[in-house]
C-alpha cells in the first residue's frame, strides 16, 4: 500500500481506475534502474540514495510511479545508524554541556562545547559531529537491500496502487473461484459484514461494515483493501467497489477490476495450486490423487460459498464439469457443537449435490440422521476415490441422458463439411458423450461417418481427387497428405485416408519417410 | 423482550421492536443504531416501559476515585455548567487556564470508567502521569506502542479511532482534549462508535476554519462555558508582549527566492490562475496531478517559500536574541524539521520533532521542565498541550498562516508564574510571501 499522495487514477464520468504500470519495456526499465540503484547504494547514506531517486523523477518519468516504486523498495531496506557512539547519548551529553556553558552563538564557542563533550565521551570532535544526528532517516546507512526482479516490482506496485484506491472505498463486491475459506476468515477477522447474492455468474459477495448502515463511510476502506490480495491470487475473479474520493465530493465512483483485464499485471502467487491452502494432509492428499486421474472434472479447493440462511457454508472441494457442480465436504475433527452446527447447515442446503467424507474413527454416526439428500462416505486415513468417482460418473450419466433427450427434440445444427462431436458439444454447451450418442442415433445421408467425425461426402470427394492427382505425379508421404487434407479444412488425416481406401506404409517412425498407397481392392 | 448489545462499533437492538434511533439491518436481521445513541435508546426503552436487557455496556470495574484538585472559581462555574447540560458539552478555556483540572474533578464526581482522548503522544504521557498521580491508580494507554485497558485510560485520537470497535463499549465517560480535532470525517466516528453517555470536550479554540464545529453539539454537546485569553491575562495567565522582527534574506537567498517565486508567479499570470482562498489553492494543487507545468510551478513556489522560511538570516537573528535571553526558558518553533535540526546543530539546543524517539522526547521535555535544559527547538509537534510552566520566551521562526497554531504556540508560554513577563517573538523574512502568512495568523 502506498501513501495517498502517490495514488494515480483516471476518472471518466462515474468510473475511476488506477493508472496501472503496464509491463512494457519503459516501465520495466525504470523498475530495473531503481532496483539496481538501491543495490549500488548499499553501504551509503539513505539521504544520498533519496537524492538520486528524486533526481530520477525529473527525467521525464511520472514522479508518482518513481516514488511509488521507491516506497516499495524502501520496505526492502535495512537501515542502520553509523556513529561512534549511540546518537541519543551523544546528544544528551552535548545538550548538557551547552546548558552548562550557555548556548554557543559563535563558531568558537560552539567548538568549545563540542570539545568538552567529546572529551567526556572519549571520542574525537569529528566523530561527535557525525554521531550527533546519525539516527535521522537521511543520515542512516543502507546496510542491506533485498532485491527482486523488475516484473515482480511492477506487479507489486500495481497491487499496492489498487489497494491504495480501495482505502477510499465504501463497499466492495467480488466474485471468484477458490480460496474462499481464507477470504471469509479475513472478512470475519477484520470485523466486516457480508451479504451474498446469487448472480448469473455464480455468487457475488458484498462486503461493508456495521456502520455503513448509517452513512457512506470510508472507515472500512483499509480493511476492504486487505481482502484484495487473497482475491486476486485466484485465476478468475471480479471486484467492484464504490469509491468516495474526497470528503467534499458527494459522488460515488465505480471501480471495476477483473482477472481478464487486470489479473496479469498484479502480483499473484505463480500457480493456483500454490495459492491453495489446505487444512489437513488428508485433503491435500486427496486433491493430489484426484488430479492425477484426468477425469474431465475440474477440482477446485473451496470453490464458492453456498448461502445457508443468513450465513454461508464453504465446501472444501468442488468438482465442476459442464454446468454440473458437485461438492465435497471433509469432516475430519468434530466437537459436539461443531457437529450440531454443521448438521443444521447441511439440512438447509436444498438441492445441492454434496458428498460428505467423514472420518470413521471419530463420532460421525450422527451424520446418518441428515437423511438421503447427502451422500456420506467414510474414510480412515485417506479419502477413498472410488465412491466419489462412482458418484460423479452417475451424475454424468444422468446429465447425458437428460441432454440426449433434449437433443432429440430439436434438429442438430449440422452444416459444416467436418462435424466433430467434441466441437459440437462445446458449441451446444452439452457433454461430448451426449452429442456422440445423439449422432449415433440418426442418419445423415450427405455425410460419411468416421468414428466420431462426420465428413460431407462432397468434401471427401474433393480430397480424394486432390490426393489422386498428387499420387499420379509421384510418391506421397503422410506429411504432405496431411497438408492436403488440412488445406481442405479437414483433420484426422489417417481416418480419412483409411475411409478413402488408402493405406500408410511406415518405414521407421519418421512421417516423412512414409508412403501412401491405394489399398488393393478385394 | 428487547436485547441491547454492542456489536463492532454500534448497538444491535434484537427483539420485536425498533427504536427511533436505529434502523433495520437486513444483513444480520436486527435493528442497529449508532453507539452514540446509547443513552437515548435506553431512555426510549424506559419511557416506553419495555422489558429489555442491556448487555451493551461492558466497562471494567472502577475503584473509588478521589483527587486533591481545588478548582478556581471560573473552573467551578465551567464544571457546573457542564453538569447542568446533562454531563455533555464543550468547555472553552485558554491554554494554561487549567482545563485539565475541570476534567479531573468531573472524573472524581462521576466515578465511572473514563477514556481521555488526546492528539499527541506528549499529551498522552502528560495525562497519564497526571491521572496516576491524582487518583493513585494504574492508568491504561492506547497509542505510541501502548495498549492497556484500565478504568482510567488515555488514548490518542488515532488509536481511539482505529480501535473503536474494540473499546467503544468499555467507557461511560469520554473526554476529548483539544476537541477541535474531533469534527474530522474519521475522528468524528470516535464519538459515534463509543457508547459513553457522559462526554466532555476541552479546547482553547472552539471554532474551526472549515465550519466543522457545527457538528460538535451532536458529537459531544455544544459549548457550555467559554472564556477568552484576555479575560484571564495577568490574573490567571502571564501578561505577554508580542514582537515581530523583520530580517533580510542573504543576497544568495534573495536571488534564489526571486528566481523561483517569479517562475511561479509567471505561471499564474500566463494561465490566469487566481489564488485567493484556500479553496483556490486546493484546486491548483489538484491540477498539478495532470499538468506537469503546474507541478513545476508548485515546486518552484515551495522552494521559494522554504528559502524564506528557512533563511540563514533568521538563524543569525535568533543567535543575536539568544545572546540577550540566554538565561530565560525558551521555546523555538519552526514549520519544517530541516530548520529544527539546523538550529539544533548550530546552537546545540535539544530538538523535538516527530522523528525524535519517544523515550528521548520524554527525557528532553522532563529535563526542560526541571530546568536542566533551558531551550527546546521544535517543529509542529509541541504546538499542543505540553505544559512548561516557566517557559517565558517563544520564538516563531516559521509557521503556517493558521491563527489556531499561533494561539496554541502563544499558550505554551502563558502559564502563570509570579513575576513572569512572557514574550513571543516572530522572526519574519522581509519582502517575501512570509510577511503575508504572518499577517494571516493575527486575524
Amino acid at each position: 500500500m502506498l501513501p495517498s499522495s502517490l495514488l494515480f487514477t483516471r476518472r471518466r464520468r462515474d468510473k475511476i481506475i488506477p493508472v496501472y504500470a503496464h509491463l512494457n519495456q519503459e516501465n520495466l526499465e525504470v523498475a530495473g534502474l531503481l532496483i539496481q540503484t538501491y543495490g549500488d547504494y548499499v553501504g551509503k547514506r539513505k539521504g544520498e540514495l533519496n537524492e538520486v531517486v528524486s533526481g530520477l523523477e525529473d527525467t521525464g518519468y511520472d514522479y508518482r510511479y518513481v516514488r511509488g516504486l521507491s516506497t516499495l523498495l524502501d520496505r526492502r531496506c535495512r537501515l542502520k545508524p553509523k556513529s561512534a557512539i549511540y546518537p541519543i547519548k551523544a546528544r544528551r551529553i552535548v545538550f548538557k554541556t551547552s546548558h552548562e556553558k550557555g548556548f554557543p552563538t559563535t563558531p568558537e564557542a560552539r567548538r568549545a562545547v563540542l570539545n568538552q563533550a567529546a572529551g567526556e565521551l572519549e571520542i574525537t570532535i569529528e566523530e561527535l559531529e557525525e554521531s550527533l544526528y546519525a539516527d535521522l532517516e537521511d543520515e542512516l546507512i543502507l546496510e542491506d537491500f533485498e532485491p527482486l526482479n523488475p516484473e515482480a516490482l511492477v506487479k507489486q506496485y500495481n497491487l499496492s496502487l489498487s489497494q491504495t484506491l480501495l482505502f477510499y472505498s465504501t463497499e466492495l463486491a467480488f466474485t471468484t473461484i477458490g480460496n474462499w475459506q481464507r477470504i471469509f476468515r479475513q472478512i470475519k477477522w477484520l470485523g466486516l459484514i457480508y451479504t451474498i447474492m446469487r448472480s448469473n455468474s455464480g455468487y457475488e459477495v458484498r462486503v461493508d461494515g456495521p456502520a455503513s448502515l448509517f452513512k457512506l463511510n470510508r472507515r472500512y476502506g483499509t480493511s476492504l483493501a486487505k481482502l484484495l490480495p487473497a482475491i486476486v491470487q485466484n485465476r478468475k475473479w471480479r471486484v467492484k467497489a464504490k469509491i468516495l474520493r474526497r470528503k467534499g465530493d458527494r459522488r460515488l465512483l465505480d471501480l471495476e477490476l477483473n482477472s481478464e483485464k487486470h489479473g496479469g499485471i498484479m502480483q499473484t502467487i505463480e500457480t493456483p495450486e500454490k495459492a491453495e491452502i489446505y487444512d489437513s494432509q488428508v485433503e491435500h492428499d486427496f486433491a493430489k490423487r484426484f488430479r492425477v486421474l484426468k477425469t474431465g472434472w475440474t477440482l477446485t479447493r473451496e470453490p464458492e460459498p453456498i448461502p445457508v440462511g443468513r450465513r454461508v457454508m464453504i465446501p472444501d472441494f468442488g468438482f465442476r464439469k459442464n454446468n454440473m457442480m458437485v461438492y465435497l465436504e471433509v469432516a475430519g475433527f468434530w466437537t459436539p457443537r461443531y457437529l450440531k452446527e454443521k448438521i443444521r447447515k447441511l439440512q438447509q442446503l436444498g438441492d445441492i449435490d454434496m458428498i460428505v467424507a467423514a472420518n470413521r474413527d471419530l463420532a460421525c454416526q450422527k451424520l446418518d440422521k441428515i437423511g438421503e439428500k447427502l451422500n456420506v462416505i467414510y474414510y480412515k486415513r485417506r479419502i477413498p476415490l472410488r465412491p466419489i468417482l462412482v458418484h460423479l460418473k452417475a451424475r454424468e450419466k444422468r446429465l447425458v441422458r437428460e441432454q440426449k433427450r433434449r437433443l432429440r427434440a430439436e434438429p442438430l445444427p449440422i452444416q459444416k463439411s467436418f462435424v466433430d462431436a467434441r466441437e459440437l458439444a462445446t458449441e451446444l454447451g452439452v457433454l461430448e458423450e451426449a452429442v456422440k450418442q445423439a449422432l449415433m442415433e440418426r442418419e445423415f445421408p450427405e455425410y460419411t461417418r468416421m468414428g466420431d467425425l462426420l465428413v460431407k461426402k462432397t468434401k471427401l470427394k474433393e480430397i480424394q481427387e486432390k490426393l489422386e492427382n498428387r499420387l499420379n505425379s509421384g510418391d506421397l508421404d503422410l506429411v504432405e497428405a496431411s497438408r492436403i487434407v488440412e488445406d481442405a479444412g479437414g483433420r484426422r488425416t489417417s481416418n480419412i485416408l483409411d475411409a478413402l481406401g488408402y493405406s500408410i506404409e511406415w518405414r521407421g517412425i519418421d512421417p516423412h519417410s512414409t508412403k501412401i498407397r491405394r489399398k488393393e481392392k478385394i | 423482550m428487547v436485547l441491547l448489545r454492542y456489536d463492532k462499533g454500534s448497538l444491535l437492538i434484537q427483539g420485536e421492536v425498533g427504536t427511533p434511533y436505529g434502523q433495520w439491518d437486513h444483513r444480520v436481521g436486527a435493528f442497529r443504531a449508532m453507539a452514540i445513541y446509547y443513552r437515548e435508546v435506553l431512555a426510549y426503552l424506559e419511557r416506553s416501559r419495555m422489558i429489555y436487557r442491556d448487555e451493551a455496556a461492558n466497562p471494567p470495574p472502577v475503584p473509588s476515585l478521589s483527587c486533591r484538585v481545588e478548582l478556581r472559581p471560573y473552573q467551578k462555574t465551567a464544571l457546573d455548567a457542564w453538569f447542568d447540560a446533562g454531563g455533555r458539552g464543550v468547555i472553552v478555556l485558554p491554554t494554561a487556564a487549567g482545563k485539565t483540572f475541570v476534567a479531573l474533578k468531573a472524573i472524581e464526581m462521576l466515578n465511572v470508567a473514563t477514556l481521555v482522548v488526546v492528539p499527541t503522544l506528549d499529551l498522552l504521557d502528560q495525562w497519564r502521569k497526571l491521572l496516576s498521580n491524582q487518583f493513585e491508580t494504574e492508568v491504561g494507554a492506547y497509542g505510541g506502542g501502548d495498549d492497556r485497558l484500565e478504568p482510567l485510560t488515555v488514548s490518542t485520537y488515532d488509536s481511539a479511532y482505529i480501535r473503536a470497535e474494540q473499546l467503544g463499549d468499555r467507557f461511560m465517560f469520554i473526554i476529548f482534549d483539544e476537541v477541535h480535532h474531533l469534527p474530522a470525517p474519521s475522528y468524528s466516528q470516535i464519538a459515534e462508535m463509543y457508547i459513553a453517555p457522559y462526554r466532555m470536550g476541552l479546547t482553547a479554540t472552539y471554532e474551526r476554519e472549515d465550519g466543522g464545529h457545527y457538528d460538535l453539539p451532536r458529537l459531544v454537546g455544544g459549548p457550555v462555558y467559554q472564556l477568552e485569553v484576555d479575560a484571564l491575562a495577568g490574573k490567571h495567565l502571564s501578561p505577554y508582549t508580542h514582537e515581530k522582527i523583520l530580517v533580510d534574506l542573504t543576497p544568495d537567498e534573495q536571488k534564489l527566492y526571486k528566481r523561483e517565486y517569479d517562475f511561479f508567479a509567471n505561471y499564474l499570470r500566463r494561465k490566469r490562475v487566481v489564488l485567493r482562498s484556500p479553496e483556490d489553492f486546493r484546486r491548483f494543487i489538484m491540477r498539478t496531478g495532470s499538468d506537469p507545468e503546474a507541478r513545476e510551478a508548485l515546486l518552484a513556489r515551495n522552494k521559494a517559500l522554504k528559502t524564506a522560511l528557512n533563511s540563514e538570516a533568521k538563524i543569525k537573528g535568533l543567535g543575536e536574541f539568544l545572546d540577550v535571553y540566554g538565561q530565560e526558558k525558551i521555546l523555538i518553533f519552526t514549520r519544517y524539521n530541516q530548520l529544527v535540526y539546523r538550529i539544533s546543530r548550530r546552537f546545540l539546543i535539544p530538538a523535538v520533532t516527530y522523528q525524535t524517539p519517544r523515550e528521548e522526547r520524554k527525557e528532553i521535555l522532563e529535563k526542560f521542565k526541571a530546568g536542566e535544559y533551558r531551550a527546546v527547538v521544535t517543529s509542529q509537534v509541541l504546538d499542543e498541550g505540553v505544559d512548561v510552566p516557566d517557559a517565558s520566551i517563544g520564538f516563531i521562526l516559521s509557521g503556517t498562516g493558521s491563527s489556531r497554531e499561533y494561539i496554541q504556540r502563544l499558550g505554551r508560554i502563558l502559564r502563570k508564574r509570579r513575576g513572569k513577563q512572557a514574550k513571543l517573538i516572530e522572526i519574519v523574512a522581509r519582502e517575501t510571501v512570509e510577511t503575508r502568512i504572518s499577517q494571516r495568523r493575527h486575524r
